[in-house]
């Protein structure tokens, strides 16, 4: 067969436009936009098993919204209301004295930790005040007295178990207290006259609010301690022209808005039979072997 | 008892919290370590300086001098601490215009201000009187003399 030179243009037009068809439907393939596929997308791990037949049967939408209640009743284990009651002791001053505070406050606190969440708090305690400062003309003694605190925390870390807790809180706290001040020596340099006097019997309440941010840490079986950094404003206060009181028992120098206290915990849990029960992780590799 | 990470970082940042705590300090006497009334200058209803005035108070320990010919616009009167009465003597430096005096009784009580300013006595006014050779009126602004910054008297010049 004679291949006559029009064949040859002919095929060679069929072979370029082939070519040419291939390289425009490879152009296609990159298109910005994602190509659908045949990947199920599975819901979470752990999700319950006729909730993921349901989905791969098709049925997406019923699937996905008791995916989502089955997700929040999945992702963390859930603590009864009565989780646990802790009482703690603050000794975070007597650190601070050692580091040269005049003035120490030392109390006791009851938090209950419901649902491991919200824990509602009470502290009492009672603080005092001996200050002489340097280059100063006086000293300053608050007497021991009462203060109380009222407030709650919420635990950050209430997906995990309650012997790590982040929180943070609130309270509100008062207290009534009384004050001397002592061995003044007021000396006027113009006139080159000095006077010593004292100032007595001093009284004031206040009312002050704080927010708080605090880490406990269980340390050995029930023991846990903590510390928590407190923002403080005072409210209200009984005034005093004569003289201004710098200590208030429970809250510290007033003219300080932060505050650090520590403590020492002890923890009752409560319906431990409610608890949830969450397995160990060595356990488990050890059933599997 | 194992001690664990979560334990140290703990302790760390407890630690950190302590010496961050018990280095905090004040801001420091944001006014005055003492209770001194404040007089301030004033011509034709705005403060003014006056140059060349010399201020003393009568009594004082070796004539001591407040203001040594100096211009200023305003001027602290130190009430002594022992009496209840004050003079204080106005030098214009001038020829032709003879000394004022600004004459004040008072009481005084025991006050504490603050940790960082500290304990002094509050002065209370209840009485004053002035020449009037360069003075034309001084008004009491503020009977109770504490030590915040605050005007005790306006002294208005002719």
């Amino acid at each position: 067969m004679k291949i006559a030179p029009l064949h040859i243009v002919l095929v060679l037009a069929i072979v370029a436009t082939t070519a040419f068809a291939q390289s425009s439907s490879d152009q296609r393939h990159i298109t910005p936009v994602k190509p659908s596929t045949n990947t199920v997308l599975r819901p979470a791990k752990g999700t319950k098993e006729e909730v993921v037949q349901r989905y791969l049967q098709g049925d997406t939408a019923a699937a996905n919204e008791e995916l989502r209640r089955d997700s929040l009743k999945r992702v963390y284990p859930h603590y009864p209301m009565l989780t646990q009651t802790t009482f703690g002791l603050s000794f975070g001053d007597a650190l601070l004295m050692a580091f040269g505070q005049k003035y120490g406050n030392f109390g006791v606190s009851a938090t209950l930790n419901m649902w491991n969440r919200i824990q509602p708090e009470v502290e009492l305690g009672v603080g005092f005040a001996n200050n002489t400062p340097e280059d100063m003309n006086f000293t300053y003694k608050g007497k021991l007295a009462p203060y109380f605190k009222l407030g709650a925390n919420y635990n950050f870390t209430f997906k995990s178990e309650p012997k790590y807790q982040v929180y943070a809180g609130v309270r509100l706290g008062f207290s009534a207290f009384k004050y001397d001040v002592t061995n003044v020596t007021y000396t006027d340099h113009y006139w080159n006259e000095s006077q010593a006097f004292e100032l007595k019997g001093q009284s004031s309440h206040a009312i002050w609010g704080e927010f708080l941010a605090g880490l406990r840490v269980q340390v050995w079986n029930n023991l846990s301690f903590g510390w928590q950094a407190r923002y403080r404003g005072i409210f209200s206060e009984k005034k005093n022209p004569q003289a201004k009181p710098w200590f208030i028992p429970g809250y510290g120098d007033r003219d300080k808005s932060f505050a650090f206290t520590m403590s020492v915990y002890y923890t009752i849990p409560l319906s431990l039979d409610k608890w949830p029960k969450i397995e160990d992780p060595k356990d488990k590799k050890s059933k599997t072997k | 008892m194992k001690i664990k990470f979560s334990h140290l970082a703990f302790c760390a940042l407890a630690l950190v919290a302590v010496l961050a705590f018990s280095a905090c300090s004040s801001d420091g006497c944001t006014d005055n370590s003492s209770s001194l009334p404040l007089a301030q200058f004033f011509k034709e209803g705005k403060n003014v300086s006056v140059t060349n005035i010399s201020v003393r108070g009568i009594g004082a320990p070796g004539d001591s001098i407040l203001v040594n010919k100096q211009t200023v616009n305003e001027v602290y009167f130190p009430l002594r601490p022992s009496t209840d009465f004050c003079q204080f003597e106005l030098n214009y430096n001038v020829d032709g215009i003879p000394t004022d005096t600004i004459s004040i009784r008072y009481s005084s009580k025991p006050a504490f201000a603050s940790v960082d300013c500290g304990a002094m006595l509050n002065f209370e006014i209840s009485k004053f009187d002035y020449t009037r050779h360069a003075i034309d009126s001084v008004a009491l602004v503020r009977p109770v003399v504490t030590n915040e910054n605050a005007v005790t008297f306006r002294i208005f010049m002719r």
